[in-house]
């Protein structure tokens, strides 16, 4: 399948759900995101929702993918379960010790390397073959983000060394998730990806637990 | 029973007076009392009726555990609940409380009169009464209306009760003297704890059973402020343990909710169970445990009665009555059952050594009066010519203690029996798991805060990983319990479950019936299956069939503790009720379509577009009609969606599929049918060949998550060079089917769309308005067909498009209801519809998608097997004799000489056939076209179905083939 980097209008799976959250859109990365919220929190919530849809997201694997993560100058993470920050606000994952994730705000990176990888190639390590990713992004946040998840996963997120970029696959509300937790500023984000056909439920399911709690959707 | 002055340390805040009701009466108590409390405050002594024999019962344990102080509570929102525990549950005001085993009220229980009538409800007549067939409708019926506790509010709302995930190193179970010793050691070695204990406060017996010792409050103090301020102590009160699983996964149950805690190690610190013992009216009221006394008074500063009788079977008893005389209760008597006291008797309290209470007596109301004892001879039993009445209001039971070992047990400890201790000790722990204080038979205070020191410690280091730690056995001297606390009596009403209401001579009929061994004994008596699981009963049964068998008490053993370890409520269990939901990225389309939605496994999918003013089946014949005459659009995204890359990706599919693909030329799709190693159809789809290397394919719609598995089980296996990718989720798909899809889908891309350069079949990667798209040709619905596979982010756009571009030609989205229908009339099957788990392709009238000659498949063998045998079914398609008489539903049976004969898999009037058509798996001498058999409807109905050759529609399959010249020019160019 190519990859045009100008194309025709993204839709994210969580369009519906956001809508009435929102007061004005705008586009990012050809896929409508809000830049208003309805009703815009006083102060920064305890625990707060972010749709990332809009990066762009494609994956590899195969007994040769870290030889040809290698040659496009990837990172590779050091272990299965590692991620590792790109250039441009981006990360690269390692899902298995031949499979990775790459996520990335930049259309034209993530089209060069569909490019690169065509419908696969061999290497000196074994084959690579690409894996065509639409994921859906959400950001969980805030102080309680960790009360959160304790309600719905059951992954200690607070025993994990975040020094060592971990990746957790698990599973959120019965959903599959790839979380990458990052140490910002304000405190750990929780970045997840998911299969879009389970977004809107996973969505909703986290955003009514953490209205519990005083959260809300928020904008990134 | 009356309030008693302020009392130290007492639960209640006597300035905030709450009111309820129970029975119909206005009650008052105090915030911090229990139901049971409150009541006992307010001098009611009787709080429910027993289970069998509807014997007025009191309060006897106030532990969480009296079965008879079950009650039915309605609060303010006018709802109520059965079954609250009343001796637990904390008063909030308001409450409206009944009984919950009564007919027409606890005083004038209508049920009473079968005290009367024990002799006719022997041990196990449950079982005996179901014997005869003649009598079981009626005894069901009278146990239906006689058993069961409490009523079901159906209107009572959902309440959420979330579930949360816990992690720590170490958990103690229970807050008494061990377990706040455990914490505190297991918080210094620098673990993490959670500290639970399943009451409102900490200190557990350390703060009730005190004998009038106030140092020793003193000290149970400190260490409560102690854990309470350390900073790697958590404390959780009103929360217990419900079970323990693999891996020290223990469920914590508060009243809102459930913790599902993951502790590095356990400390079970639970103590143990007061034990009653077993005489002649042992449940009359006024009739309790030496520590529901305690209770009452040091944490809810209630006087248990004015003059007391105490029967001591260990030196706890003395404390019982100091505990008592300090609370202005006149002791009339301690009758004990040794020979000679370990403890000196309290001041002016006369001892009545080797005696036993034989038998309580009863008021006029059935309440306690007074009680009947005698002197115990040698052997045990007591001496009739020796009995003497003593007046009381009271008689408090301390004979013994049964240690609570639930988890440990669930936990996978075996046990042994200390006959010094007279109770069951741990002998072998798994790693992880430390016991300590009285469930480890250690009962005497400063020894008890050693082994619960020593077992904190252990469990740190154990959940850390680090050496163990090796425990000193702590030597208790104390006896806590009697070996046989156990009087018979001609008259009977001696109760050893009260739950169940045995007494002890049903124990003796039951091992006489032969039911002598203690799981066999449990099952046919009931004793330790009520409410309380034999928290007050199985100790005691226990002793009596080691006594019955003559054999010692560890022989005897235990029965298998399980989860829960108290009632849970459901809806805690539920939890949230998370229930996955999948929705394709066109919901929204579909939403705005006036959807009416079906579930397909965890998908929603559009059943049928609702009109305005057309019913739902007018509406699907209108999909059905505007497919076949103009076209249609549907979403199925929901296929799975599956690619393989690679060198050896060809000869993966060959293994994997029935039929050929290593030949199946690029561009190019062919059908795919997956069988199981038994031969039996488990899958289908469309296999598309994109590039030498590269195969893309569909699955069913409920089989993409089980086929990917699959495949990458059986690739790790064969290990070909090969990648499989699932795109289920990431890629949507729709299908553009009817006379008009071509000339539509002109509309929307600059690919040659010509039958020679994009053949029935054929397989493309076009753009579709300018959205890069994987075309097939397919025509599972019998028409000319395309199916568009895109990223999914890009469908709603695909999806707008192609409406647009439709619009003119009398496009009309489509939903699953028209789907199966048209396909009904291709007569194509949609496995597990038209297949079951036994179905071969032999039995599906498929062999044609069989290639046998291949090398080798996945099942090959098997249908090599089954093809030499005769079948027992085989899918047909049948047209009704007469539509008018009624449409089968699927499932309906086929009918043939009396006998099933078949069943019908799909069923629809079809508005292209202008008839009733179907599939149905039928026996082979069924099979022939224009035979007639028979289905049996609803109503016992039977009508005509006429075998008739497959499909019903487009018999030669010109329609998927339609070429009407568009882009012919431009490829002969």
């Amino acid at each position: 399948m190519s990859t045009a980097v100008i194309g025709p209008q993204r839709v994210s799976a969580l369009r519906e759900l956001l809508d009435p959250e929102v007061a004005q859109w705008g586009t990012r990365n050809r896929m409508a995101i809000p830049v208003r919220l309805a009703t815009a929190p006083g102060a920064l919530p305890p625990v707060w929702l972010a749709d990332t849809s809009y990066r762009f997201r494609f994956g590899f694997k195969g007994a040769g993918a870290p030889d040809w993560c290698a040659k496009q100058g990837l990172p590779l993470p050091p272990g299965a379960n590692r991620f590792a920050l790109l250039a441009g606000g981006g990360l690269i994952g390692r899902l298995a010790f031949t499979e990775f994730y790459v996520e990335h705000e930049s259309e034209e990176t993530v089209a060069a390397l569909v490019r690169a990888l065509g419908r696969g190639c061999q290497t000196t390590g074994g084959g690579v073959y690409p894996v065509p990713r639409r994921d859906a992004g959400i950001v969980l946040g805030g102080a309680l983000a960790q009360d959160v998840l304790l309600q719905t996963c059951n992954v200690n997120f607070a025993a994990l060394d975040l020094g060592s970029s971990p990746l957790i696959m698990t599973t959120i509300v019965g959903v599959a998730v790839t979380v990458f937790p990052l140490i910002e500023e304000a405190g750990t984000r929780y970045r997840m990806a998911c299969d879009p056909t389970f977004a809107p439920y996973l969505w909703a399911t986290l955003l009514g637990i953490a209205r519990e709690s005083g959260g809300t959707m928020a904008m990134l | 029973m009356t309030r008693l002055p302020p009392q130290p340390g007492e639960w209640i805040d006597r300035k905030t007076v709450l009111d309820f009701r129970f029975e119909g009466r206005a009650y008052q108590g105090f915030a911090g009392d229990s139901i049971s409390s409150a009541l006992a405050a307010a001098g009611v002594r009787v709080l429910g009726r027993s289970f069998k024999y509807h014997r007025p019962r009191g309060l006897l344990s106030l532990a969480n555990h009296d079965i008879n102080a079950l009650m039915q509570v309605a609060r303010d929102c006018g709802h109520s609940q059965p079954n609250v525990r009343a001796d637990v549950e904390p008063l909030q005001g308001g409450e409206v409380a009944s009984a919950v085993n009564t007919l027409g009220g606890l005083a004038g229980d209508k049920a009473r009169f079968l005290d009367r009538l024990g002799a006719f409800l022997p041990v196990g007549f449950y079982y005996k009464a179901f014997y005869s067939k003649r009598w079981f409708a009626r005894w069901e019926r009278m146990f239906r209306f006689m058993t069961g506790l409490g009523h079901v509010d159906v209107n009572a709302p959902r309440v959420r009760s979330p579930k949360r995930y816990g992690f720590c190193d170490v958990l103690v179970v229970g807050g008494g003297p061990s377990g706040l010793a455990a914490a505190l050691a297991a918080a210094e070695a620098g673990a993490r704890v959670v500290l639970i204990d399943e009451n409102p406060h900490l200190g557990g017996s350390g703060l009730y059973a005190l004998g009038a010792d106030a140092a020793q409050r003193v000290q149970i103090d400190a260490l409560i402020e102690e854990a309470r301020a350390a900073e790697r102590i958590e404390v959780m009160t009103t929360c217990f343990a419900a079970g323990y699983y693999a891996d020290h996964w223990v469920p914590l149950v508060s009243s809102d909710r459930i913790v599902k805690m993951r502790a590095g190690a356990v400390v079970i610190a639970t103590g143990a169970y007061e034990q009653p013992a077993v005489f002649r009216n042992n449940d009359l009221p006024g009739v309790m445990l030496g520590s529901a006394a305690q209770r009452l008074i040091h944490r809810y500063a209630v006087r248990p009665c004015t003059r007391a009788v105490v029967l001591a079977g260990n030196d706890d008893a003395y404390r019982v009555a100091r505990d008592l005389l300090a609370a202005d209760v006149a002791v009339a008597a301690i009758i004990d059952l040794r020979a000679a006291a370990g403890a000196a008797a309290p001041d002016g309290v006369t001892v009545r050594h080797g005696m036993a209470v034989v038998e309580a007596l009863a008021d006029t109301d059935g309440l306690l009066r007074g009680v009947r004892v005698a002197c115990l001879r040698d052997d045990g039993n007591w001496d009739p010519a020796t009995a003497e009445e003593i007046a009381c209001d009271g008689l408090m039971m301390s004979v013994g203690v049964a240690p609570a070992l639930a988890l440990a047990y669930q936990a996978g400890a075996r046990m042994r029996f200390d006959d010094r201790l007279q109770q069951f000790v741990p002998l072998t722990l798994p790693a992880g798991v430390f016991v300590c204080g009285r469930a480890n038979g250690v009962h005497t205070l400063a020894l008890k805060l050693g082994d619960g020191g020593q077992a904190g410690a252990a469990a740190a280091a154990a959940a850390k990983g680090i050496a163990p730690i090796a425990r000193v056995t702590m030597i208790e001297s104390a006896q806590p319990s009697h070996p046989y606390p156990v009087f018979s009596h001609s008259k009977g009403r001696n109760f050893v479950d009260f739950d169940e209401d045995l007494q002890l001579k049903d124990f003796f009929n039951a091992a006489q019936e032969g039911y002598d061994n203690i799981e066999l004994l449990k099952r046919f008596s009931t004793v330790g299956m009520g409410p309380s699981q034999g928290k007050h009963s199985n100790m005691n049964a226990i002793r009596i069939l080691a006594r019955i068998r003559n054999e010692p008490i560890g022989k005897v053993g235990t029965t298998t503790s399980r989860p829960m370890f108290h009632p849970v409520p459901l809806g805690h269990l539920a939890g949230r009720a998370f229930s996955l939901e999948r929705q394709t990225p066109l919901a929204a389309r579909h939403a705005a379509l006036d959807a009416v939605w079906m579930p397909a496994g965890q998908w929603q999918r559009p059943e049928y577009y609702a009109r305005p003013g057309i019913a739902r089946a007018a509406a699907i014949i209108e999909e059905v009609v505007a497919v076949r005459e103009a076209a249609g659009l549907i979403d199925v995204g929901t296929l799975g969606k599956i690619e393989v890359y690679g060198p050896d990706a060809a000869l993966f599919l060959e293994r994997v599929y029935t039929g050929r693909f290593a030949n199946l030329k690029v561009g190019m799709t062919r059908y795919g049918l997956m069988v199981d190693e038994s031969g039996v159809i488990i899958d289908d789809g469309v296999i598309a060949r994109l590039a030498d290397e590269h195969f893309y394919f569909t699955t069913t719609t409920g089989g993409s998550a089980t086929v990917y598995r699959e495949l990458t089980r059986l690739n790790t296996m064969w290990s070909l060079n090969v990648g499989i990718v699932n795109l289920t989720g990431h890629l949507a798909a729709v299908n553009l089917a009817g006379p008009a899809a071509r000339r539509i889908l002109k509309q929307v891309t600059d690919a040659n769309l010509s039958d020679a350069l994009f053949p029935y079949l054929g397989a493309r990667e076009i753009e579709v308005a300018g959205i890069p798209a994987r075309a097939l040709r397919v025509g599972f619905v019998g028409e000319l067909g395309y199916e568009f596979h895109v990223a999914a982010d890009l469908a709603a756009s695909l999806w707008d498009a192609l409406m647009s571009a439709g619009a003119a030609f009398g496009l009309r989205p489509f939903g699953v209801e028209a789907q199966r229908l048209l396909r009904l009339e291709k007569g194509h099957v949609i496995i597990g519809q038209d297949t079951d788990g036994l179905t071969t392709p032999y039995q599906a009238a498929m062999q044609w998608a069989l290639k046998m000659d291949k090398p080798f498949f996945i099942g090959q063998r098997s249908l090599q097997i089954v093809a030499r045998q005769p079948q027992k079914q085989v899918l047909v398609g049948f047209l009704l004799e007469d539509d008018a008489a009624g449409l089968p539903k699927e499932c309906h049976l086929a009918i043939e000489a009396g006998a099933i004969a078949g069943r019908v898999t799909s069923i629809a009037y079809s508005p292209t056939c202008k008839r009733a058509i179907g599939l149905g798996l039928v026996e082979p001498r069924l099979a022939a076209p224009g035979r007639v058999f028979t289905i049996r409807i609803d109503g016992a109905r039977e009508i005509a179905a006429v075998v008739t050759a497959l499909p019903f529609y487009d018999k030669d399959g010109s329609r998927q083939r339609i070429d009407d010249g568009i882009g012919t020019l431009e490829a002969a160019a």
